[in-house]
């Protein structure tokens, strides 16, 4: 057990700090806009727990729809409060996820990739379709807000605090996830999956956790975005959404955990600052997405970690750099 | 003023041509609509010469206009941009609205929804807390489910053109632009006197909030006239091919073909199958946009077909009218070679969105103040509010749970010799009155009564 | 289903199948050399039915003329992809796919603010009036789809196996670097392919642009059924593909009459769901080594 490192634990407060501040410096909207964005920061980090060994896939926006479908379910079954439905939608969500997995188990890369294309299409097909219970087409409304004891968490200040909370448990789980064995071995499966399976690891299990985790952190967002939107819609989970959550994700890069969440800001801000030119903007995304993937597929991270590099490797005035965990 | 029943009995008592009688008495209605249209709510500056221009005396009046302005529903919002525009701009050109003694100028925003609930709430959220819009013109369906806890919360006028969007928990829901599904309900009554001979109403429409409802009604109705309903079927939304949807719907043979409130896209595949597929019978719909049919269909083939959305510059409506002017002006601006060229004919959209518009902004003057509350219940005390489509009331509370539709009469066209012509307008109230028992039940046996949804 | 009912289903089928299959084809053989797997497939369709909506609905040009129109012009912008987006990731499958992606987004933005978003644009119908086949009423305009696949294909056929280059492409898919070795220029080789592929999207959505509503959005519907045909058939088999899609037509189309297209949909993607995972290679692809 290494001494407790006070750098970023200051780092955390400071976030935290400005984190609270916010809802007072900024309009109703903005606020608004922040929410989103923390939920998408916890899809984001989601996503990269698979993608970390190598499954990348389709359907994950559809696992956090299964997470929003669970929540709108749950509360007009059992009326649950939100403090239920959240965690329980992220269980269902998960479950769904590791089931998905199973038999895409043989399949790697891009045949793993268009698979989880079809199944996600295939639950998404099963909402359009059945009326009862998911709601067809229309999707379901009617969906509580949630509360607080006395706050009513349909004013937009009171839910900010109340998904900044949540989104800071999950991010601070999977940052732990991420730095413990189970996390080196997600990366491991990446990096030399024959080396990795003689070494005795049962890759497919491993493979099937990881993609059960992201699954379960999606279903989280998909809960906080239900339950913020009162309504859901099959619409708000299809292949388009999706694309965009590849761009966030290819812009940041998975090499670290920050690189997600480098491409969420970044694309959050391009996002909000393009509005005024309006039909313009899914072009400058699919000319971001190939940019990056023709000439940084890294990503952000990858480039930061590079030009890291390159700066220490000054600095140590050797050849060699240290290749940093 | 007769009633439609006694013009029934009479009709059959002196063996007249029901058509002709029908027609006749009809006109005579319309005719009374459309002089007191013209009369009592006109902007001075659409009819005549301008008046003189006067200068804004108070804050303007943001509006908003929340629907589909891009992808495949499209069709009904993105046109209504350039109705609304245009009447805006007629309202402004006096000064403002004349609201309790001031003028206040009235500004349109714009959000694309593509139709679906959380962008639509997306879109709500940022008219009403970043422009202040005391008032929203909308489409309709999943996105009024969606917006409607937070509009209401806001006390935001919204205006869906859709009637089935009415709910008792949605007091600042308003519509009936679309006169949906009263227009749906009428058509079979039309058809039932103009074709006496006819017994098999066959109707499908999509199968969203807006197609499953309005089918509903209109299932009802035409039972409660009479007709034997030989096919009553939701088709998917996504449906990209029509050629077995029309097949399956052929093999009962109609005699009627209701393509009940399908969108306009829609509707002109649908009837390119018909044809296709050797249907000699009559064709119905909310709307046919005939320029799109006739690129598919030959001429002669949509002789008869009939629907609810009139063309402006139908002789009907007379000379000067509300609807010549808008025409006019439209294809000033809006035309080939105007200024904003939106390189496409006119369509019944671009019109449609007005309809409500100018109720609400006809009750803020009379009530002398933007407060919903206060609005509302104004124009539900009228006993005849001046629309562009005639004198209409607020009402629907048999229907809907609550009085927030607003009742135009309702033209019936028929297309001739490739371009619709009005043959009737009729008023929906004492029709319904009749009938409405039978008809509830019906949607209510189907799951469609606004407290089942 | 009485029998009408079931002739009719039958040639819609048939229908339905062929237009699948011109679409699926250049699909496969993109994918099969150099697994080129092009997520804008769909807009390249639209891209062909945008070009007879300029030629034939606002420049007036006979029909005939704008469908071939598409065929270059589309293939052109197949080989323009290969060029940009595929080579340079041509180690990575994944990333050429995810970047065509943006490439779809790039094209319905182009084609939408070029000739408007929003309401669908209407392709006067050509050739109206339907053919009735033992009382079956197909349009003339779908039944001609029919034979052009049918001439299309046969013409992919002789070229593959009857002329220099193409046989150079299918030695290209077996064996890259065996090719490579006979002095087969790759490059040239994934230039040609897409190329192809890009034409056949062309032509295939140029026949349906007086059918199917002509939307920069749709190719939204084509990309999935594109990919279970694909899938179904064996990723790199062309004739699978065109096996694959003719099954695929009779699917759609008798469980959309019987049912509604959600269903069809659902059926047509348990499907390629089912293959992936019992037999991946799909009904005539090779299993890889």
């Amino acid at each position: 057990m290494s001494i407790p490192n006070w750098k970023p634990l200051f780092l955390l407060a400071a976030v935290i700090a400005v984190g609270c501040a916010i809802p007072f410096m900024v309009r109703a909207y903005t606020i608004e806009i922040f929410i989103l964005f923390m939920i998408n920061l916890i899809l984001v980090c989601s996503y990269r727990i698979p993608a970390t060994t190598g499954d990348w896939s389709l359907s994950h926006v559809v696992l956090m729809g299964v997470g929003a479908y669970t929540t709108a379910l749950l509360s007009k079954w059992f009326d649950l409060t939100i403090f239920l439905t959240v965690p329980l939608s992220a269980v269902v969500a998960g479950i769904v996820g590791f089931i998905m997995v199973t038999p895409l188990i043989r399949t790697r890369g891009f045949g793993f990739f268009i698979a989880s294309f079809a199944l996600g299409e295939l639950i998404r097909l099963i909402w359009i379709k059945f009326r009862y219970p998911f709601g067809g087409p229309r999707g379901m409304i009617g969906i509580p807000n949630g509360e607080l004891g006395s706050i009513d968490f349909f004013e937009p200040m009171p839910y900010y605090y109340f998904v900044m909370a949540v989104a800071l448990i999950c991010l601070i789980i999977m940052y732990r996830i991420d730095q413990s064995r189970i996390g080196k071995t997600f990366t491991a499966l990446y990096t030399d999956e024959g080396l990795a399976e003689s070494v005795g690891i049962d890759v497919p299990r491993y493979r099937a956790l990881a993609f059960g985790l992201g699954a379960f952190f999606a279903g989280i967002a998909g809960a906080l975005l239900a339950h913020r939107l009162g309504a859901v819609d099959p619409k708000n989970f299809d292949v388009t959404t999706m694309v965009y959550l590849i761009i966030w994700i290819v812009v940041g890069g998975t090499t670290t955990f920050w690189g997600p969440i480098m491409g969420l800001i970044l694309m959050t801000f391009i996002f909000e600052w393009s509005r005024p030119l309006l039909e313009w903007r899914p072009l400058l995304f699919g000319g971001t997405l190939i940019f990056f993937l023709v000439f940084l597929p890294g990503g952000l991270d990858d480039l930061f970690f590079k030009i890291r590099n390159k700066i220490m490797a000054k600095k140590s005035g050797a050849g060699v750099s240290d290749v940093a965990s | 003023m007769t009633t439609e029943t006694d013009t029934e009995k009479t009709t059959m008592q002196n063996g007249i041509s029901r058509r002709g009688f029908f027609k006749y008495t009809s006109a005579s209605i319309a005719a009374a609509a459309a002089v007191s249209a013209g009369a009592v709510f006109e902007v001075p500056s659409l009819i005549g010469p301008a008046a003189a221009a006067t200068e804004p005396t108070g804050d303007p009046i943001n509006i908003g206009f929340l629907g589909a302005l891009s992808g495949p529903d499209a069709g009904w919002g993105l046109p209504g941009l350039t109705g609304n525009q245009l009447y805006i701009d007629a309202v402004n050109a006096e000064g403002g609205l004349l609201v309790g003694g001031e003028r206040r100028p009235l500004k349109m925003y714009a959000f694309d929804d593509e139709a679906t609930g959380s962008k639509a709430l997306q879109g709500a959220k940022q008219l009403v807390l970043e422009k202040d819009v005391k008032f929203i013109s909308a489409i309709g369906g999943n996105p009024a489910d969606a917006t409607h806890p937070f509009l209401t919360k806001k006390k935001v006028v919204y205006a869906s053109l859709i009637s089935t969007d009415i709910k008792p928990d949605r007091p600042y829901l308003i519509a009936g632009g679309d006169v949906t599904p009263r227009i749906d309900m009428l058509r079979p009554f039309y058809h039932r006197f103009i074709n006496p001979h006819l017994k098999r109403w066959a109707v499908i429409s999509q199968d969203d909030t807006i197609g499953l409802t309005s089918q509903a009604w209109e299932v009802g109705s035409a039972l409660s006239d009479g007709w034997e309903v030989v096919y009553d079927v939701n088709y998917a939304i996504e449906t990209t091919d029509f050629a077995p949807v029309v097949s399956a719907m052929l093999a009962t043979n109609p005699e009627v073909v209701s393509l009940n409130l399908s969108y306009p896209t829609f509707v002109v595949q649908i009837v390119e199958q018909l044809y296709l597929q050797g249907f000699k019978g009559l064709i119905s719909a909310n709307y046919l946009d005939t320029e799109s049919i006739l690129q598919k269909v030959p001429k002669e083939y949509l002789e008869g077909a009939t629907d609810s959305f009139p063309l402006f510059d139908d002789p009907w409506w007379g000379s000067p009218s509300w609807q010549e002017n808008f025409m006019t002006e439209w294809n000033a601006r809006y035309g080939p070679g105007g200024p904003e060229d939106v390189h496409r004919e006119i369509t019944g959209i671009d019109w449609d969105h007005v309809i409500t518009f100018k109720v609400w902004a006809e009750g803020v003057k009379l009530a002398g103040t933007v407060d919903p509350d206060v609005v509302l219940d104004t124009l539900r005390g009228q006993d005849s509010i001046p629309t562009i489509l005639g004198p209409g009331k607020m009402g629907g509370k048999e229907m809907w749970g609550i009085d927030n539709m607003v009742s135009p009469p309702i033209p019936i066209n028929e297309v001739r010799d490739g371009v619709k012509r009005v043959q009737a307008v009729v008023r929906f109230e004492q029709w319904f009155d009749n009938r409405k028992d039978e008809i509830i039940k019906v949607v209510r046996d189907k799951g469609q009564m606004f407290d089942q949804r | 289903m009485d029998l009408a009912l079931l002739i009719q289903t039958i040639a819609n089928s048939i229908v339905a199948g062929s237009i699948y299959a011109v679409i699926a084809v250049g699909l496969a053989m993109a994918f099969g050399v150099m697994k080129m797997a092009n997520f804008a497939h769909g807009e390249f369709f639209m891209a062909g039915a945008y070009v007879v909506y300029v030629f034939y609905a606002l420049l007036g040009w006979p029909f005939p003329i704008a469908v071939l129109m598409a065929v270059p012009i589309v293939g052109a912008m197949g080989i323009i992809t290969e060029r940009l987006i595929f080579r340079p990731t041509r180690s990575n499958v994944l990333a050429g796919f995810m970047a065509t992606a943006g490439l779809a987004f790039i094209l319905q933005v182009l084609v939408g603010q070029a000739w408007g978003v929003g309401l669908m644009r209407s392709v006067p119908t050509p050739y109206m009036g339907a053919a009735d086949i033992l009382g079956a009423k197909i349009g003339w305009q779908r039944v001609l789809v029919v034979p052009v696949a049918i001439v299309m294909l046969s013409c992919l056929w002789y070229f593959l196996f009857k002329v220099k280059y193409g046989k150079a492409l299918r030695a290209c898919a077996q064996d890259p670097d065996t090719a490579r070795l006979q002095g087969i220029g790759i490059n040239k080789m994934t230039m040609l392919a897409m190329g192809i592929s890009g034409a056949s999207a062309g032509l295939a959505g140029a026949l349906m642009a007086p059918i199917h509503p002509v939307t920069p959005y749709m190719g939204h519907g084509v990309i999935l059924t594109a990919f279970i045909v694909v899938v179904m058939g064996g990723m790199e088999s062309i004739a699978g593909a065109v096996l694959a899609a003719v099954l695929l037509g009779f699917i759609h189309t008798f469980v959309t009459t019987l049912s509604d297209a959600v269903t069809a949909q659902m059926v047509g993607v348990a499907c390629m769901a089912i293959i992936l995972i019992v037999r991946p290679e799909g009904l005539l692809g090779r299993v890889k080594a």
